[in-house]
């Protein structure tokens, strides 16, 4: 079975963070010809404007779309991510999904609550439209909604489930408890999925859940700023990772500690192939520099079967120091590259990155987009503060955060092709001229006087 | 928020105790329009080496489109408004004294200084530029006359500190933290500051052009005064700058 490509078109948010209202339109939004290479979106502003808030929408997505997270971690991580003055936070996707000949264009939307500490998903609603090779009206695939009885809407769809199989009436309305219970996606749970794929009788409609819930699963990405405070504790360096060997796909994060790591033979395995993957590219972008793995030899793991013991390390002219000693630049460096090499590969891998620049060379960065742009095929979205990768982008692809928070992303107008889309942002901070304020003013006469006032105390 | 960008209101200074002094100020008061300092670091009105009043012009071109950079389009600047420091231009020869003193000095009516004929060639260089950017209205960066920017020569006599802190040989080392003083006393009143430079003590003549003439008579050009406040009333304030909003940091 050929794997599908799934790109993301749009995404809509409501009341995530302080974004009341947010849209990020891919720039293939309005084509029906997507583009095989690869995009990137960057996402530029001021502090507390809500840059991050759409990486941890995408990274919501994949929680709930890929449905592979315990209720515990997805509460602790969701529910301060929904803005404080507001209940419901609704997030709304639009897909592009490739498989074979046949192209679908699929809509995703759901809502999160706050309710007795506890996050509860509802009102998700699946929908698709036919593109390739044959156009087919949008029609709704799947629909929950709280006030009904059925386990789900559209009620031709349920009923056509249960005309098949009176046992899944009973499987239906134990998996959307379920769902509630633990904080899943009742779409996307592996019970809900079980019964649409045996029971549709359309193939689109199983071909758009199966590829969408797999695109978030084994190929969507999301680092955040949760991995980096990792990385600064010194504690792990954790390895998003996609690797691919003979026939078996391994995915996700691969938590690396400093200093000595216990893998068994399979991990062990895994790991070398990552880092010899890496250790091509590392070399490219910080000359000299190799990674490579120390081993200890062999112990014993925690459930008995003997192991090995090994380090990573950086290598630089013949000299090996182990990676906890390398800067957090370095570091970060190394942490996203894996998650960056399968999007440069494979068109289907989206990685979303928050903080793309901390730590990174301005240089360096804008040589990488540069690169990634050019030649690579998936999709990155990524924020940074650093304005260079502004000079190498096009201006297609860089949203700018607003001081509105009913529209807080927006593309600037009226740029002709020979400007410097730095200068046209540091001018626009100062001056305006945009449809929305993309600054919210600061003086530096006032900052001056906060910093002589502030120094009264050392007097 | 309006489609429009706004304006700058580009501010040529000598120096960084200047943009001290009056920025903070400004920017409260002009609110319309973005107050943008350019430093200059140093006279150009007086570099008799290296300038002749004809090319003054296009040195001040140089300075305004070094703040443009590639950042700001030549239509963005609302207005040019120079400062310069007089320094006793104006008197005459006689008043030049030479002096053994290690630093030049200003008194009421004469100069003290170790480089006499020096400073009588800056004087009269320096005369013949200032008679004629105090004509001056506007000065073309660009091609066309679509982009002339409206430009004022406004002075502090004999020099800024003279003019706030009353004392016109004011140690260098001082410099910056008396612009500061001067600046915060009147930060919760802007107001106060419009009318320390509308004063009759500062501002000498109705007009801009009376306040050139005050300054080039008898021994003004080492008097304290200053036609900053000419500037200040003629442009759109701020409706009611004690109002405006600060942010409250005591």
């Amino acid at each position: 079975m050929m794997e599908s490509v799934v790109k993301i078109r749009r995404i809509h948010i409501n009341n995530i963070k302080n974004v009341k209202s947010g849209e990020i339109l891919s720039s293939f939004y309005n084509t029906n010809q997507f583009e095989m290479s690869s995009e990137v979106i960057g996402i530029y502003g001021q502090n507390g404007l809500g840059k991050t808030a759409l990486i941890n929408a995408l990274y919501i997505l994949k929680c709930v779309m890929g449905c592979d997270m315990d209720k515990d971690s997805f509460n602790e991580d969701i529910y301060p991510l929904i803005n404080s003055e507001s209940k419901v936070a609704t997030l709304s996707f639009d897909f592009v999904i490739q498989k074979e000949t046949k192209q679908f264009d699929a809509y995703y939307e759901f809502k999160i609550e706050k309710k007795d500490k506890t996050i509860q998903i509802f009102d998700e609603k699946l929908s698709y439209k036919g593109v390739l090779p044959e156009k087919i009206s949008k029609v709704t695939i799947i629909e929950t909604s709280r006030d009904q009885d059925l386990a789900f809407l559209p009620k031709t769809r349920y009923e056509e489930l249960i005309s098949k199989n009176k046992q899944y009436k009973t499987d239906l309305i134990v998996s959307r408890k379920m769902a509630e219970k633990e904080i899943e996606s009742f779409i996307f749970r592996k019970e809900s999925l079980d019964i649409f794929t045996e029971g549709f009788d359309n193939e689109n409609f199983t071909t758009v859940i199966l590829a969408l819930h797999y695109f978030a699963k084994m190929k969507l990405f999301v680092i955040t700023n949760h991995h980096h405070s990792v990385i600064h504790v010194n504690m792990l360096l954790p390895l998003a990772f996609r690797y691919q060997k003979d026939e078996t796909l391994s995915v996700g994060d691969f938590p690396i500690r400093f200093g000595e790591n216990k893998l068994d033979k399979d991990e062990y395995a895994l790991f070398k192939g990552i880092i010899n993957q890496m250790s091509l590219l590392i070399h490219t972008i910080i000359p000299d520099m190799y990674l490579d793995l120390k081993e200890y030899g062999k112990v014993i793991l925690e459930n008995g079967q003997t192991g090995i013991s090994v380090e990573l390390m950086s290598k630089r002219n013949g000299i090996s120091i182990p990676i906890k000693y390398e800067s957090d630049g370095i570091k970060k460096i190394i942490s996203i590259l894996s998650a960056l090499i399968a999007m440069y590969n494979s068109e289907s891998i989206c990685v979303a990155v928050d903080e793309l620049d901390a730590g990174i060379f301005e240089y360096l960065l804008g040589e990488m987009l540069k690169v990634i742009k050019d030649s690579g095929k998936g999709q990155l979205i990524f924020t940074s503060h650093n304005l260079r990768p502004l000079e190498v982008l096009d201006k297609t692809s860089i949203y700018f955060t607003t001081t509105n928070p009913m529209n807080r992303y927006i593309q600037f107008s009226n740029i002709k092709n020979n400007n410097n889309l730095r200068d046209v942002y540091l001018r626009t901070i100062d001056l305006g001229g945009q449809k929305e304020c993309v600054y919210q003013e600061t003086s530096s006469y006032d900052i001056s006087r906060a910093f002589r006032l502030a120094g009264k105390f050392y007097e | 928020m309006s489609n429009q960008p706004k304006k700058v209101v580009l501010f040529l200074v000598e120096g960084v105790s200047d943009e001290l002094a009056l920025g903070p100020m400004l920017s409260k008061i002009i609110q319309s329009d973005q107050v943008k300092f350019k430093v200059i670091h140093g006279d150009i009105t007086s570099d008799y080496y290296r300038m002749t009043p004809a090319t003054i012009t296009n040195k001040i071109k140089d300075v305004v489109r070094s703040f443009l950079g590639s950042i700001y389009r030549i239509d963005d600047i609302a207005e040019i408004v120079h400062i310069v420091d007089s320094d006793g231009v104006y008197i005459s020869d006689s008043q030049i004294l030479s002096d053994t003193c290690e630093k030049t000095t200003y008194r009421d009516a004469t100069f003290h200084t170790q480089y006499s004929h020096e400073i009588k060639k800056r004087n009269t260089f320096k005369q013949t530029v200032l008679n004629m950017l105090s004509q001056r209205t506007s000065i073309r960066l660009g091609r066309g006359s679509s982009e002339d920017i409206p430009y004022r020569l406004l002075y502090m006599s004999c020099n800024l500190d003279h003019v706030i802190v009353g004392d016109r040989n004011l140690d260098i080392s001082q410099k910056k933290a008396k612009a500061i003083l001067f600046s915060d006393s009147f930060y919760d009143n802007p107001n106060g500051f419009y009318e320390f430079f509308i004063n009759t003590d500062i501002l000498k003549g109705q007009t801009y052009t009376e306040s050139w003439d005050h300054l080039r008579k008898d021994n003004n050009s080492l008097n304290r005064c200053s036609n900053l406040g000419i500037y200040l009333d003629s442009i759109d304030k701020n409706t009611d700058i004690n109002k405006c909003t600060f942010a409250k940091l005591e």
